[in-house]
This record gives structure tokens, C-alpha cells and sequence, in this order.
């Protein structure tokens, strides 16, 4: 993008030769301004001319020592190149400047400049790069200079082989037979044994093409995402000049989302579009459409607050189903008709741990895929086997140690190549291929040790006094004391060191400074220590585990006295890591859940997510309820009510969010007894007003209302939205009064919640009813008559109806005043409404809301040609107030034709909705509108959202 | 007069390069603008921060251009003279923008280096909700190539310029010609502007891995609530594929951290919506540019015309007319909006072509 004047420089270039410091700065990716020689000879004045143009239009940017680095803007260097155009009047630039910068990005410009630069499939990543700007300066000059798709298409290519190949390293042992069973369930490579060809063969001969998935299970450390990555790698590669395409997909990855498998698809998309060059784009196309759909739906999450719960956003089924139709169809145009789709996903324990409505909501997607995709062959990779009583279908696995000559293997790969050694070493801590790792590492710090471990252990063990070895060989002693009890705390950064961990491991931190020097050292201790998300530190998982036992069982004092000085470090801060730091060593010194409870805040279960092996059990049913994290059904029979009611709330809104409420209230079924002030009530009636049963749904809702009140307990805000929208819906309203008493109540307790607005305006709906409408010309004359039978009646409801909503309409602008200005901002639809409700009754407010908001073009093309009426009106009034005429029109830059009816007519009569409500917004927030036009525009709003919910068109 | 990152960057190299010794530079201030350097820097810290310090200085007394000047007279250096003629000219139009100087910062239609910034009013409505105090912190403008969403940038810069406590911190990779810039260097970058100071070793870390991305935004935010500055970060350019993986890690934990700090404005120009992590998007807000319409242009004379003191005159529907007529052939190209500021430019210069100085 440039700016004008940008474009007039290079404009004014492109009529001129370009001048002489341009073209010789124009070759050179970096130049010194006191030392750079111009291209040929001009008058002294004509060179100071140039010399200033070439400042003018030159970066300054910064090296990593801080040192000024000059260079000519990217648009002017692409318009001085164009204009010299000749490779060798090109070439000859480069010759006022023998003594140049020769960086890796220069030396490629001339390479390319002499014809002599490297084919792209030769090019390494780096060199890679800097033909992509190299082409953006020659492209399309001079010949012999790539397609940027060409060379993002190697990076791409290169950056999905990377982290496979990282994963492989040079260690890679022995798992033969697993390999084959990958090999035979893919059916393109040939299985290395006989046997386990002769098996494919007659696989193939009775199997179809649609395969279940392939689960490879077994305890963490066994190298099962070593495994699947050489298998991607054997099937990456040529064979008989086509490659599987493949898509390797590690759960562990924040953007992967279980609960909504479109992410999953969109990533697959864009990993098979580095696969297929020509395809390249449309699967780009189809990632990307997948990612604007997920990214509209996430958009509509109305409230903009930290605590907004994005976990209950997902797809309707009919776009689900379209992106998936289209994904098919673009693989089998682009593989052909039949090819298999190695679809590999890893840490699948991460969805078996925290739902089994998740594993099924993966299942489910891999079925509606494989009708798309019939070869398509998931390889997952879990830490324990799929729960049989769920009856999904797959092939499963085991993997386990290595065998003897594997682990033989392993470690002389890692240089131990003594046979006596490695043997002593396979006895001493196993074949696990953690432990052996860790083994080499214990080898490493002590090459003169003798005994690793004084005999054959349970292999957690082993693990642990390994572990303990290595602790053993941190340099720092301070950065010693600290790791090893550290461990107690899941995260460790500088502040925890200095207020958490220091007394209790007995070493002296007296500043900031020295806690994150410590900090510092302990992140480079690698094999103790890895890095968090948010940059504090935490310990391998599996062995953090081991360790805490041991350390519960060793030092108990020590190791409570660190929790606790956790929940005093953590009790005063409000943020969710905070939070669930706190609740979690509250629970782990054996705190009841129910004093817990209270420090609950939203946004805390992403922080705490399970398994908590380490905790007590009642903490374990505790945190599985509130997190939707899985248990073994006997742990659920354990749990007390609350903790139950919990768990089926959160399974039973995963359904209503996935738009199934006969699946929900199933759930729902399930728990028979409830607490007083149950969840469950709200949900069910939520599923009940989805599925149009408003009489269970209403049920529902004063059961679940007394329920609260029995309880001592206000009425959540949702269940009176809820309600609210029932009346809505109904528009039956027996006692308007008692609505406009508890919105009253519902205003007092929740104050400032932007909810209440909505719920305000529903109950205004339901107060429009149709004995409360008055006849209009509209209304035929048969309508009229029964109205007039049945007026007595209604005469007194609409009575109390005008009494009510005018009551109303007073604690509604009262609720608008107390709501935050942003939460009003953010929802301009809702303030669109609000102006159409007070309009008349509160024009000050009004005028604030619709400011804000905007009218919105959608609104306004359903309302096009009643505003010259308006327009005209709101002209009149302001001209006459100011003695000047055409004082609306002028603003807006309008030529005067006539009457200010026919300029406004003539206005409106060739635009778009999107301009004209541009030009009212404008005219809103510049000059004053007199009530009742105001009064006027608020109507026109009301006709324009109920032609628009006539229409059938839904916001 | 306000230095844009660039223009700073220039005088800086050109005074280190003129003057390589903190006595010399020393020596040139006393015997030229009778100011003593140690007031602003001690002979300890780097020349390169020496010299930022005593810009700053010349910037807070408005006295850059005499520096500038000084720093000339005493060795007579092309550099020094060619800066010296561009900060003139930029001086005499931050100087012809005042007249057109509107009562709301963010409803400006001439902008910096005298640019027209036509309508636009969902942007400015966004700038100024950003501006409020507990505004959204995150921005992304998008839209097809040629819009003008690296034009925003001068509404930006125009804006924070007048508003208090402000600092802009821009990269504009677009106009390097290095686009391989890493997360230390583009903290570098912005640090300068900012005027941070990073502590040593947090930028020259040798593995750029995820660990130090996140370190790396991390300071960052922290020195914005530190420094109690409302501190902007404008990006723009940087969905060319060359820009490493490790810089886009950088940009999205900034993004993750922006709502840890009160201080810090995030604005995305041209920024793939793609990249932005999914639970940061009921946080931010995005903005879709379209062309410019009819209506925007006829308001945005009439805007002109108003703040020049000519409003309700017939001058402005006249020029609107003028103006459109030249352009809406081409509505729906790339070159449209290049082509309507450029007949904007035009008119207004006819009309005000003296003092105005468009």
C-alpha cells in the first residue's frame, strides 16, 4: 500500500530517467549515505539535487547492535528498477559501488541479476528468503526470477518435514512391527515382514475402502509421536512418484479445538496445500473459508468482557457439512479419485481426559469426513485405550517398551558404544525409552560413574532417582535447592521464586534482580524444565508427577509449607492464572472443595485442566465437575450432588452449544435428585424453548426459580432473560404489572449488566400484544369487528398494558444509564432497538444511543424512501432555528435542486443504503435534531426492524 | 516540530556519522546552542544513546531544526544539509496543517506531510474508542490493495501527536528493504521509539524460540504500564512471506498480553485475520475497508470547506462535483482511491492553493 505522495514520487520517476544516487541505491539492500557514489556524471548541483531526493526517500533502520542501517524505500527501488528494465544497464549500477555491503540478501540480488542464482529446489530456507525479496524488487523486470508462490510453496513444504524430522532426530530405533501396522493400515507402503504383507494383502481383498481409526496407545515417554512422525516421513516420500498426502495435527496445540473439529480441518487444508502446488490455492481458499466461518461465529459472542465464555461457539451442521462436501471434492480433484489422506493425530489423551462427549464429537467428524474422503487413514496416538462401553468403532494398538536390540540401538546412537556397558545399563533402568534417555544423560554428567541405579526398580521409580541424578548436576546450588522442591509449583517465574519458593528451600533472594537470575539459570537447565505458554517455567509433566510423590511421602512439612505460601502469594491477585493457582494448592493441602468453591472465577478451567493425579480424590471430582474433565464412573458415584449437577451442566450446554437439545435434556435425565438451586433447571429449559416446548419451557423455569429463591439465592439473570424471551415469544401477558415489578428486581440485582436491556426489551414486545394495538387504517374490517366484540375485556388489559410500559419504558432508560458505554458500543443492534423502544419518551438518551450505534445500512434499506420525509422535516426545522438555509444539505456537500423535499428526494433516489446511513450518522453527530423529529426517526426505526423481522430476515 | 520514527532515525545517523566522539558532539552543542550535553546524557551510556537523548531534548524545546542546523555549520557533511532541507519543508507543512486544525484530533482532514485523509469514519470512530481509557486495545484494518490502509497511519500519527501522553511506535515493512526482521529487532525498533531501554542480552538471545517471543512481548507490555504512556504500536506490511514464523509468534503473544496493559494500543494495518489467536477476537475489534464512496467525498469537502471557514457557501458541492466527475470511472479499480486523493490534492490546491499549502 502507498500513500499519494508515494505514488506522485514514483509517477514523476516514471517520466524521468531516474536519478543517479536512486539508481545507485537501487542495487544495494543497504547503503551508507557518506560513502555511496551516484551512477554516471551530472552537474554538481544536479548531484546535490539527487543526493537530497535519495535522503528523502530512503528507510533508517536499526542492526541488532543498535547501529543506523539505511536503505531506499521498497516502492521507490521496484520503480527505479522498473525503469532501468535491462539486466545489464542494471548490472552496470552495481559498478559505482564496488565497496558494497556483501550481506546474504545482497549477494542473492546479484546472483539473480547475473543469471547465476541457484535452482529454487536447492535453495536452503534461508537462502530461500531471500529470493522472496529478491522478487520483489526483479519480478517481472528481468528473466529468471521465481514465482513467490513458487518459493512459499518449498517453505511451506520444508517448514511440515521440519518439525517431523525434529521429532525423529537421529535416534530413531527399532519399532519394526508398529511401523508395519501403520504401513498395512494405510495400504501404500509394503509391510517390511512377509507376514505382515501377506495380512495386507488379504485385508485388502475383504476390507472396502473405509477404514476405522488406528489408535496407538501406551504410558507417556514411550515415543508414540516418534513413531507417527517416521511413519509420515516414510510416507511422505516418493513412492512410484506420489506421495501420501498426510496432515499431522498435535492436539497439544491451543488452536486445535476437540469440541469444534473444523479447526482440525482447516489445518488440514493448509498443510495439504504445501502438498499440492497446483491445488495450492484452493486449499488455501478452503482453509481460509473454514477460518472466516469459525472466526465469524466467535465474532458474535456478544459481550466483550475477560470473563466470556468462548468455549460455547460452534458451526451450524448445513456449514459443517458444506465446507466438509467442499474439502472432498477439492482432495479427490487434487490427489485423484481414491488416494488415501494420512491423517495423523497426536496427544489424543488430552481429549480422552477431559470429555468423552469430545472423543465423540471427534468420532463423529472422522465419520462425516471418510464419506468425503473413504481412504481417509487416521492414525491417533492416546495414552490409554478407548473406553469399550462407548462402543466407538477403531483399531487399537498397544505400544511398549523397546525390545533388547532396539534398545541397544537407542543408546549407541547416542555414542555409549561399549556393549558391556549398554547392556549393564538396558538391566539397570529398562527399555523404556524415557528412562534410556534419561539414563544417557545421567551418563552424560558422569562419565566415570559405575552404577546408574542399584538394581531393577518399577520403572516410575527408575525414572525418579534418574531424575534426582540429573537434579543432582545443576552447577548453581541455589538454582539445585530450588528445582527440586520447586516442582510442587506447577509454574515458576521470577516472583514466585522470590515470595514462594526461597525461605522454604533455604537460599537468600533479597531483590527482584536476583529472582530472575535465578529464573534465568534454572530455564537453562533443559532436561529439568521446560517452557509455559506464558513464559514462567514447569516441569516435565510425567516426572513432576513422580517427584511430588516422593516428595509428599519424604518431606511433607516442606512441601505444605510451599502451598501454602502458594494460596498467600496467589489469594490477593484476580487474574485466572492466578486464580487457578490458588485453588489448586488449596486443593491439594486438602481445603474442602465447598470453602473452594467461592474463589471460583470464569476463565479458570482453562488453567486447570486435568488428570490431577497428584490431588485428593475429592479434589479430583471437584475439578472434573467444573471443568468437564472425564473420570472413571466409579470416581463419578464418589462425587457429591453439586459436583454432579455440575458435570451434567457442562456436558448438557456442550450439546444445546452443538444445537442438539433432545441431547441435552437426556443428560439432564440422568440426574435425578437435584440441589435446590440446581443448573440443570435453567438448561432444561433452554432445551426446551429450542425444541418450541414453551409450556416445559416455562415449567421449567419457575421450577428452577423457586428452587433459587428456596435457596436464599437470586434468580440468575439468564433464567429471567430466558423467561423474558418466553413472554416474548407467548405474548401472553396476565399480569403486566408483576413483569414490570420483577424487571424492577431483576434491575436492582444486576445492576449494570447489559443483559437486563435485552430482557427490557423483551418484556416490552410482550406487552404488544394485539388487544393492546390499537385499530389502524391497516387493519381490515373484519379484524376490526372482532376487536370491537372483544373490547370490553381488552380495553382493560391494554390499559394496564399503557400503564405498564410506560413504567417500564422509565426503569428501562434508568438500566441504559447504569450500563457501560463500551458493552452499549459493542452491541449496536441492541442500541438500534433500545432508540426504536424510547425514542419518543427519552429523546436526550436516545439521541446518545443511536450516536453510538449508528443506524446501521441494513436498517435503513428497509426504510429508504420514508426518509426524504425525515430528511426534509429535520431541513425545515434546523433551517428555521438558524436563519439559514439549506443549512442539512450543505453539510452533507449537496447541490441544492429545488424544494429541500425534492434535493433530499433527489438524493435518495440514486444510493445505497450504506451511504445514506453514512451521511445520517454524519449528520447525527453534527448538528442538533429537534425531539420530535427525533420522535420521528425512532419510529421509522421501529417499521424498518419490523419489516425486517417480517421479511424473515434475521440479524 | 514532531519528528516522525523515521526523521529521527535520519538525524541520528547523521549525527553519529558527523560527529563519532561524545566530546566533539559535546563541544558543537556548547559552542552552537550553548547547551550542555551531560544535562541530557552522560558520557558513559553509547554514543547511539546519547544521541537519541539529546533529539529527545531538541524535540521538548522545539529546537530541532537549530540542532540540525548546528550540527551542519560545524562540519559541513551532504547528509546533515539534505536532512537539514527535508525537516524545512516538513516544518512549513506540520505548519500549513494547522489551519485546517479541527476541534476533534480524530475528525482531521489534512493530515500529516499535508495528506487528505477522506472520511473514513468507522476508522476515526475506532481510533477515538481506542483513544478512550478503557477503549479496546487491539485494531486489524483490512481491505483490498490500494484502499489505503498504509495511509491510516498518517491520521494515526496525526492523532497521537495531539493527544497527551501519547507515544507511536510504527514498522512499516512495505517501504524495508529487509523483511526478515526477527522479534528482537522489531523490539529494538520499537524500544527507540518508545523510548525504551531493553536490558542487555533480552534482545540478542540466540534461540528465537517460542520462549523468547513470548519474553520478548512480555517486557514489552511491561515497560508500557511502566512507563505510564499510552504507547502505540501501528504494524503494517507484515503478511509478506517473508517475514519469519518467530516474528509472528511475537506479534500474536503481544496480542494474547495487550490485555494485560492499560497502556498499550495494538494496530494491525493489512494483517492476516488468520493469525489473530481465536480467543483474542471478542476482544478486538476489526475494521474492513471500502472504497470511498460519493458520500464520504461530498462530506469530506464540505468538512474542508468548514474547517477553512467557508462552510455554507456553495463552493463545496461544486469541488465535490469537479471531483467525482474525474474519478468515478474508475470506481471499483486499485488505482481509484490514488486517483480521487490526487484530484483532491488538486482541487484543494486550486482553491487554497496559498495558504493553505496543499
Amino acid at each position: 500500500m502507498r500513500s499519494p505522495r508515494d505514488d506522485r514520487d514514483t509517477e514523476h520517476m516514471a517520466r524521468q530517467k531516474p536519478s543517479p544516487f536512486l539508481m545507485a541505491a537501487a542495487v544495494l539492500t543497504i547503503f551508507d549515505p557518506e560513502e555511496i557514489r551516484p551512477v554516471g556524471q551530472l552537474s554538481e548541483a544536479q548531484l546535490k539535487e539527487s543526493f537530497q531526493e535519495l535522503i528523502a526517500k530512503s528507510v533508517v533502520n536499526y542492526d541488532r547492535d543498535a547501529n543506523p542501517i539505511w536503505s531506499l524505500r521498497g516502492d521507490v527501488r521496484r520503480h527505479v528498477l522498473e525503469r532501468l528494465k535491462d539486466r545489464k544497464v542494471i548490472m552496470s549500477c552495481l559498478r559505482a559501488n564496488p565497496r558494497r555491503y556483501r550481506n546474504s540478501l545482497q549477494k542473492m540480488l546479484e546472483r539473480y541479476l547475473a543469471g547465476q542464482a541457484p535452482p529454487v529446489s536447492e535453495q536452503n530456507s534461508y537462502q530461500l528468503s531471500d529470493t522472496l525479496q529478491v522478487i520483489d524488487w526483479l519480478g517481472g523486470i528481468i528473466p529468471g526470477v521465481p514465482k513467490t508462490e513458487e518459493i512459499q510453496q518449498r517453505m511451506e513444504r520444508e517448514a511440515l518435514i521440519a518439525t517431523l524430522r525434529y521429532l525423529v532426530d537421529d535416534h530413531f530405533r527399532g519399532r519394526t512391527e508398529k511401523l508395519d501396522t501403520i504401513r498395512r493400515y494405510v495400504g501404500v507402503l509394503k509391510p517390511a515382514s512377509l507376514a505382515s504383507g501377506l495380512a495386507k494383502h488379504l485385508r485388502n481383498l475383504f476390507k472396502g475402502d473405509m477404514r476405522p481409526p488406528l489408535l496407538i496407545y501406551g504410558p507417556g515417554g514411550i515415543g508414540k509421536s516418534t513413531l507417527l512422525a517416521k511413519s509420515i516421513l516414510e510416507h511422505s516420500v516418493d513412492v512410484q512418484g506420489e506421495p501420501t498426502p498426510f496432515a499431522y495435527l498435535d492436539l497439544d496445540r491451543p488452536s486445535l479445538l476437540a469440541r469444534e473439529p473444523l479447526t482440525l480441518l482447516a489445518e488440514v487444508a493448509k498443510q495439504l496445500a504445501a502438498q499440492f502446488p497446483s491445488n495450492r490455492t484452493n486449499f488455501l481458499a478452503t482453509s481460509n473459508s473454514i477460518l472466516k466461518e469459525l472466526t465469524r461465529v466467535a465474532r458474535a459472542i456478544p459481550q466483550m468482557t475477560p470473563t466470556a465464555d468462548l468455549n460455547q461457539w460452534r458451526v451450524n451442521d448445513i456449514v459443517r457439512n458444506n465446507l466438509l462436501d467442499e474439502f472432498g471434492s477439492l482432495l479427490s480433484s487434487a490427489a485423484g479419485m481414491g488416494k488415501p489422506l494420512l491423517l495423523v493425530i497426536d496427544t489424543f489423551e488430552r481429549l480422552q481426559f477431559r470429555s468423552h462427549d469430545h472423543v465423540e464429537n471427534l468420532w463423529d467428524f472422522l465419520k462425516a469426513l471418510q464419506v468425503r474422503v473413504p481412504k481417509l487413514r487416521t492414525v491417533i496416538a492416546g495414552r490409554a485405550p478407548l473406553d469399550p462401553q462407548r462402543g466407538l468403532d477403531a483399531e487399537q494398538d498397544r505400544l511398549d517398551e523397546f525390545d533388547f536390540p532396539a534398545a541397544l540401538s537407542y543408546l549407541k546412537s547416542y555414542g555409549i558404544g561399549e556393549q558391556t556397558k549398554m547392556v549393564r545399563v538396558i538391566e539397570q533402568v529398562g527399555r523404556n525409552p524415557l528412562s534410556l534417555r534419561l539414563a544417557v544423560e545421567v551418563i552424560k554428567a558422569e562419565p566415570e560413574g559405575s552404577e546408574l541405579i542399584p538394581a531393577r526398580l518399577n520403572e516410575n521409580l527408575v525414572q525418579g532417582i534418574l531424575y534426582r541424578r540429573i537434579l543432582r548436576h545443576i552447577k548453581d546450588e541455589d538454582v539445585r535447592k530450588l528445582a527440586h522442591p520447586g516442582l510442587i509449583l506447577r509454574r515458576i517465574d521470577a516472583g514466585l521464586i522470590q515470595h514462594v519458593l526461597a525461605a522454604p528451600c533455604g537460599i537468600d533472594v533479597l531483590d527482584e534482580e536476583r529472582a530472575q537470575e535465578l529464573f534465568r539459570k534454572l530455564r537453562s537447565e533443559v532436561s529439568v524444565v521446560g517452557p509455559s505458554a506464558d513464559g514462567s517455567l514447569s516441569h516435565r509433566p510425567e516426572l513432576r508427577l513422580l517427584m511430588l510423590k516422593l516428595l509428599w511421602t519424604d518431606e511433607p512439612a516442606r512441601t505444605e509449607d510451599i502451598q501454602r505460601r502458594a494460596i498467600e502469594f496467589y489469594k490477593d491477585r484476580e487474574d485466572p492464572v492466578s486464580r487457578a493457582e490458588e485453588i489448586y494448592h488449596r486443593l491439594a493441602i486438602g481445603e474442602d472443595p465447598k470453602t473452594v468453591s467461592p474463589r471460583w472465577i470464569p476463565g479458570v478451567e482453562q488453567y486447570l485442566v486435568g488428570p490431577w493425579d497428584e490431588l485428593p480424590a475429592r479434589a479430583q471430582i471437584y475439578l472434573a465437575s467444573r471443568t468437564n474433565f472425564e473420570l472413571d464412573e466409579k470416581a463419578w458415584k464418589r462425587a457429591d450432588l453439586e459436583s454432579g449437577e455440575r458435570r451434567a451442566a457442562r456436558r448438557a450446554e456442550d450439546f444445546l452449544a452443538r444445537g442438539v437439545p433432545e441431547r441435552a435434556l437426556s443428560v439432564t435425565r440422568e440426574i435425578k435428585k437435584r440441589s435446590p438451586a440446581s443448573p440443570l433447571g435453567e438448561i432444561e429449559a433452554r432445551a426446551f424453548f429450542a425444541l418450541g416446548d414453551f409450556e416445559k419451557a416455562r415449567r421449567s423455569i419457575r421450577d428452577a426459580s423457586i428452587g433459587y429463591s428456596r435457596d436464599g439465592k437470586a434468580i440468575p439473570i439468564d433464567i429471567l432473560l430466558l423467561d423474558s424471551d418466553l413472554d416474548q415469544k407467548i405474548r401472553l401477558v396476565e399480569s403486566p404489572e408483576a413483569k414490570v415489578r420483577s424487571f424492577r428486581e431483576a434491575a436492582r440485582h444486576y445492576k449494570g449488566d447489559v443483559r437486563l436491556l435485552k430482557m427490557g426489551l423483551n418484556v416490552l414486545a410482550s406487552f404488544d400484544t394485539e388487544a393492546s394495538r390499537p385499530p389502524t387504517a391497516e387493519t381490515s374490517s373484519r379484524e376490526l369487528t372482532r376487536l370491537k366484540l372483544k373490547l370490553s375485556p381488552a380495553e382493560t388489559l391494554a390499559r394496564s398494558l399503557d400503564g405498564a410500559r410506560q413504567e417500564l419504558l422509565i426503569e428501562l432508560a434508568e438500566c441504559i444509564r447504569n450500563t457501560k458505554p463500551e458493552s452499549l458500543e459493542a452491541d449496536p443492534e441492541l442500541s438500534r432497538c433500545l432508540f426504536a423502544e424510547i425514542g419518543s419518551a427519552n429523546p436526550t438518551l436516545a439521541l446518545d444511543l443511536i450516536k453510538k450505534s449508528g443506524m446501521g445500512s441494513e436498517l435503513v434499506s428497509y426504510v429508504l424512501p420514508d426518509l426524504v420525509q425525515l430528511l426534509t422535516l429535520w431541513e425545515t426545522k434546523l433551517s428555521a432555528q438558524t436563519s439559514s438555509a439549506g443549512t442539512l444539505s450543505n453539510l452533507a456537500g449537496l447541490s441544492r435542486s429545488g424544494s429541500y423535499r425534492q434535493t433530499w428526494s433527489n438524493y435518495l433516489g440514486d444510493r445505497r443504503s450504506d451511504e445514506v446511513a453514512q451521511l445520517l450518522d454524519q449528520l447525527l453527530e453534527r448538528r442538533e435534531m429537534p425531539a420530535d423529529v427525533l420522535s420521528q426517526l425512532s419510529e421509522l426505526v421501529k417499521t424498518a426492524l419490523r419489516r425486517r423481522k417480517r421479511f424473515g430476515i434475521v440479524s | 516540530m514532531s519528528l516522525s520514527s523515521n526523521e529521527r532515525a535520519k538525524i541520528d545517523s547523521a549525527l553519529r556519522l558527523a560527529f563519532p566522539d561524545y566530546d566533539d558532539l559535546a563541544r558543537m552543542l556548547k559552542f552552537k546552542l550553548d547547551w550542555n550535553l551531560q544535562e541530557f546524557a552522560s558520557a558513559r551510556l553509547t554514543l547511539g544513546t546519547v544521541v537519541l537523548k539529546l533529539i529527545e531534548a531538541a524535540e521538548a524545546r522545539d529546537r530541532v531544526l537549530d540542532l540540525v542546523a548546528a550540527a551542519y555549520e560545524t562540519v559541513s557533511s551532504n547528509l546533515l544539509r539534505a536532512i537539514y532541507e527535508q525537516l524545512k519543508e516538513t516544518a512549513a507543512k506540520q505548519k500549513a496543517i494547522e489551519a485546517y486544525a479541527p476541534g476533534d484530533c480524530c475528525d482531521a482532514c489534512i493530515v500529516h506531510q499535508l495528506r487528505p485523509f477522506i472520511n473514513r469514519r468507522e476508522f476515526r470512530r475506532n481510533l477515538s474508542r481506542m483513544n478512550q481509557e478503557n477503549g479496546p486495545r487491539v485494531l486489524s484494518v483490512n481491505g483490498t490493495s490500494g484502499l489505503g490502509k498504509s495511509h491510516s497511519l498518517h491520521l494515526i500519527s496525526y492523532v497521537l501527536t495531539r493527544t497527551d501522553n501519547s507515544r507511536l511506535g510504527e514498522i512499516n515493512l512495505n517501504i524495508t528493504a529487509e523483511k526478515r526482521i526477527d522479534p528482537g529487532s522489531l523490539v529494538r525498533l520499537l524500544s527507540r521509539q518508545f523510548k525504551f531501554e531493553p536490558k542487555d542480552g533480552l534482545l540478542k538471545q540466540a534461540a528465537q524460540d517460542a520462549w523468547w517471543t513470548f519474553e520478548l512481548a512480555n517486557w514489552l507490555v511491561t515497560e508500557t504500564v511502566d512507563s505510564k504512556t499510552n504507547c502505540w504500536i501501528v504494524l503494517d506490511g507484515f503478511e509478506h512471506p517473508a517475514v519469519p514464523d518467530a516474528t509472528h509468534e511475537f506479534i500474536k503473544h503481544l496480542l494474547q498480553l495487550s490485555v494485560k496493559s492499560v497502556r498499550l494500543r495494538v494496530i494491525l494495518l493489512d494483517f492476516s485475520d488468520d493469525r489473530i489467536p481465536s480467543e483474542m477476537i471478542p476482544y478486538m475489534l476489526f475494521e474492513k475497508l471500502t472504497e470511498i464512496t460519493e458520500t464520504e467525498l461530498r462530506q469530506f469537502i464540505s468538512d474542508v470547506f468548514a474547517q477553512r471557514g467557508h462552510a455554507g457557501g456553495d463552493d463545496a458541492p461544486k469541488v465535490a462535483d469537479k471531483i467525482w466527475n474525474k474519478v468515478k470511472h474508475l470506481q471499483g479499480k486499485p488505482e481509484f482511491t490514488r486517483k480521487l486523493t490526487e484530484a483532491v490534492l488538486e482541487e484543494l490546491k486550486h482553491k487554497f492553493g496559498d495558504g493553505g499549502g496543499v
